[in-house]
Order: C-alpha cells, then structure tokens, then sequence
C-alpha cells in the first residue's frame, strides 16, 4: 500500500503554473506551449534576451493578457477564463513593480501607495497612513510621502514601485526588469531589497530581468525563455554551469550561438 | 480598393464596438464597486474634472456664444428691417441658441477643449503603464479613471449650454438695443414670447447626448492609445474630430427625430 504523500508540494498546489501557454501578437509567436511552475516562497528569476515575451509572460500572469492556448493557474485556480471579478480578487493577492515604476503621476508618493488600501478595503484612513508609512519604511522612503512622483529620481521611484507593491501583503511579486538602468551600487540596494521583503512577507517573487549579476544575487531559482520557451529552468548554481547553448551564450555573453 | 473600402467602413464600427463595450465594462465595475460597499468612484476626481470641463470652460463658451448672438442678431436684423419685421430677432436668436446652436456650439467646443485634454491625459497614462498598474492593482482604471470624467462633461454640458444660451441672448440684446431700436425689456419679452418649452426641452437632451457622446470618444481614444508620445498626439487629434463629427451628426439625427416628432 502506497504511503499517503504529505509534502508541502503535494498538499499545496504551484502559486503560479503556466500549462502549454501559447501567445500571439498579429499572427507573430511569442510564446509557444510554454509550461512553467513557481512554488511558493520561491524567487524565481526568467532571463532571456531583450523581446523574449518576458515582460509579456509577466502580464499573462497578472491576467492583463490572455493566452492563445493554454491556462494559466494562480494558486490552482485558473486565471484565463476566469470573471473579471474573480481576476481582480487574484490580482489582489499580487503586486507588480514596473520597469518604469508606472506610478501614478497626479497623484503623491502617499496616495500612490494609498491607493489600493482605499479602493479595496474599508479601512481607515488612520490605519492607512499607518500601512503606508510602514511600507515607506521597509523602503528608505519615509520622508517622501507628500512628494509627487516628478520629483523622485529613478531609484527613489522604483522603491516607491516597490512599496505600492507590497501594501496589499501580496503572496506573490512580480518585477519587470527591477533593475535596468540603474547603477551598479542602487542595483544592489533593490536586489537586496526584493531578497529582504520578500522574505519578511513570505512571499513568492517572479523577477524578470537580462542583468545577470543582479539575476545570479535575487535567484533561488532560475529559467531561460528562449523562442517562446523555457529552454533551462534549474537553481542558480546548476543553471550558471549548465550546458544548454543558449544559457551557456547569454551567460558568457558571446555574440556567435542559437542566440542571434 | 475593395479592401481599402471594407477597412474604411470596418474601422469606425470597430471603435462604435469599442465604445459601446467601454461603456457597458465602466458601468459594470461601478455597479460591481457599489455592491461591495464602495462609493462608485472619488468624489474627489468628479469635482475637479467637473470644475475643469464646467467652470473652466465657461468663458471660452460666454465670449464664443456672446460673439455669435451679436452677429446672429445683426445680420438677420439687417434683412429683416428690410421689411420692418425686426421685432422677430430676439425669437430668432432665442429659439435658434436654445433649440441647436447652443448645445451645438458648446458640444463643439468642449470636444475641442476637455476632449482634448482627457484623451491626451488618459493616453499619457496608458503610454507610461499607469493604467496597466491601476488594473493590476485589482481597481478597475475604467471606474476609477473613465466614469468621473464621462459623468462630469455629460452633467456639465447642459449647464454650459444654459451659459452659452444666456451670452447669445445678452449680444443679441447689445445689437437689438444699438442697431434696431428694440430696448432689453422688450427683448427679452420678445425671447420668453417666441420660446416654447419644447424648444429648451430639445436643447437639454441634446445637451445631455452630446456630452455622453463627447466623454465617451474622449475616454475611449485615450484608453486605447498605442505607440508612446507619437501615439497620445494622434489619439488625440483623432478624439477631437471624432467627437466633433459625432456631435454634429447627433445634432443631424435629433433634429430630424424632433421634426418628426413635433411637426
């Protein structure tokens, strides 16, 4: 008689499982039966080249697109298909922080991270500064609430990203290239501020990046999107010495390889 | 040519398509908003658009409909004295302002001017990934961005066409008064003679549509920009001849149901 299985992988299913997901745009392939699975408290970083679908598979995830083929499921459930109602209740258990922070440019640092808080809960607004100054400080931001997103600079605006991102307590993060375009010294302070919150929150990350320094110092885990699939997916240490083509190029950074 | 002809005929169903479902989905997250103990949207957001597309624009529409009634009133009341029928401006611009040309003239202009702005605001919006954000946050941008907007101009607009009526009517009292001899008393007891409620009545609902039809094309054309700058610069002449095309064909439309109504 077979042992009843009580690992946390079988009693919990993926947060997130992307099933032989296919997309199109006019007719182009970006993702081709694309099967990928994040288990809870992981942070999982998808690398690929400048147009891979990698932002794209960010918004599959998020619901804002949906899939030619294929489910996506968040949590066991499946998010394509689902009501409008039932993606904003998923949504909400997720935060997404923008490659350009996407904040709101009328309104404040404070309102920006108010928000969500106003539109979804019915808590107070005493509560809600509380929320917000906390979040504000788990970033090294709490002198900017009244400030207006214009007047921050490019570090200072993916923190705030960061923050609105985590007011909801979301079980799961989605970054879009968190750290392009910053120095190497701020690139640290982000990656070193994804590790901290995410691990706080016992959340679930999904980085998507082409930095690899910061991608091999946020990852547990990683994959390699490559011509709408996930062509290696393995812990950092495994995926820095695998033998894939397309790892082994992206990774030495060569210009001859399949990566063209 | 046969394919030019189909995706010129196809493109603007597609955006009445476009419109109509836009419509129906913000109606549905502010019903889906209130349900779940919600106000439909921030109180905040209605005001200051309703103070931007209202008292905003209520000197451009005095000093436009004030110029108009003057030069209404002073090349009819040339003809007419003609004939020694001068007494019949004041009703002509009464009726002729509060039946079309002032829900016309003010739905013309505030396609030009809030349309403008809400389609270059919200497609700014939509280029830098605002709305994207706001969605993915589970608060619908549709609710929260689109209906306070679409509410404030299709509210204001009848009351902008109340202060457009009122301008014509003061310009053409300065001309009847100056050139024709006919004192204000007695125009304006000429105007309330002449205008029927019917008249006012068709200016009101009219009124009400055209800024339906103007926040809607504004909204929509701003939600669905693509491209980045290069793309909120044409979505936003697009929404100004759109929702001015729209208004006059509106206008077209209610005046033949009105002639056929009443007549």
């Amino acid at each position: 008689m077979n042992e009843p299985r009580t690992s946390a992988h079988a009693v919990c299913p993926p947060i997130i499982e992307l099933r032989s997901v296919s997309l199109e745009f006019e007719e182009k392939p970006i993702l081709r039966r694309l099967n990928l699975r994040v288990e809870r408290g992981q942070r999982m970083v998808i690398m690929g080249q400048s147009g891979a679908g990698k932002s794209t598979l960010l918004r599959l995830i998020l619901g804002v697109l949906q899939p030619s083929a294929g489910s996506v499921l968040f949590d066991g459930s499946p998010l394509s298909g689902a009501s409008r109602r039932q993606v904003n209740a998923m949504r909400r258990r997720m935060g997404m922080v923008y490659q350009s922070s996407a904040l709101i440019s009328s309104l404040s640092v404070r309102d920006n991270l108010a928000l969500p808080l106003e539109e979804l809960t019915h808590k107070h607004r005493a509560e809600i500064d509380r929320i917000v100054e906390e979040k504000l400080a788990l970033v090294g931001m709490e002198e900017t609430g009244p400030l207006m997103p214009s007047e921050l600079s490019g570090g200072m605006r993916k923190r705030v990203g960061i923050a609105r991102a985590m007011v909801m307590e979301p079980e799961l993060l989605l970054f879009d290239e968190p750290t392009t375009g910053l120095d190497p010294v701020l690139a640290a302070v982000i990656d070193g501020l994804i590790i901290r919150l995410t691990e706080q929150a016992h959340a679930t990350s999904i980085i998507v990046t082409h930095e690899l320094t910061s991608a091999f110092r946020v990852a547990t885990r990683m994959a390699m999107l490559f011509h709408g699939r996930i062509v290696e997916e393995a812990v950092p240490e495994r995926f820095r010495a695998s033998s894939n083509p397309v790892v082994e190029q992206f990774i030495e950074g060569r210009t001859e390889g399949p990566i063209s | 040519m046969k394919n030019d002809l189909l995706e010129a005929v196809a493109e603007p169903v597609r955006m009445i398509g476009g419109i109509v479902c836009m419509a129906a989905d913000t109606a549905r997250e502010t019903l889906d908003h209130i349900v779940q103990g919600h106000a439909p949207f921030r109180a905040g957001i209605f005001f200051a658009q309703a103070d931007r597309a209202g008292v905003g624009s209520v000197p451009l529409v005095a000093m436009i409909s004030f110029f108009m009634g003057l030069t209404m009133a002073l090349l009819t009341g040339y003809q007419l004295r003609k004939f020694g029928t001068q007494d019949l401006v004041p009703g002509l611009v009464g009726i002729g302002f509060s039946r079309e040309l002032g829900p016309l003239m003010t739905g013309i202009m505030l396609a030009a001017r809030i349309g403008a702005a809400y389609t270059a605001e919200l497609g700014t919006m939509t280029a830098s990934e605002e709305v994207e954000a706001i969605d993915a946050m589970g608060v619908g941008p549709l609710r929260f961005l689109a209906a306070p907007r679409v509410l404030a101009v299709f509210l204001l607009l009848p009351c902008l066409s109340v202060a457009s009526n009122l301008a014509a009517l003061a310009g053409g009292a300065l001309v009847c008064e100056r050139q024709f001899g006919i004192p204000t008393r007695y125009f304006i007891e000429l105007v309330l003679e002449n205008l029927v409620i019917r008249d006012i009545v068709a200016g009101v609902v009219k009124s009400f549509l055209f800024g339906l039809i103007i926040g809607l094309i504004s909204c929509y054309k701003g939600l669905a920009v693509t491209g980045g700058a290069a793309g909120v610069g044409t979505a936003t002449t697009s929404s100004v001849v759109t929702a001015i095309t729209a208004v006059i064909a509106a206008d077209t439309f209610m005046n033949i149901l009105l002639v056929a109504l009443y007549e």
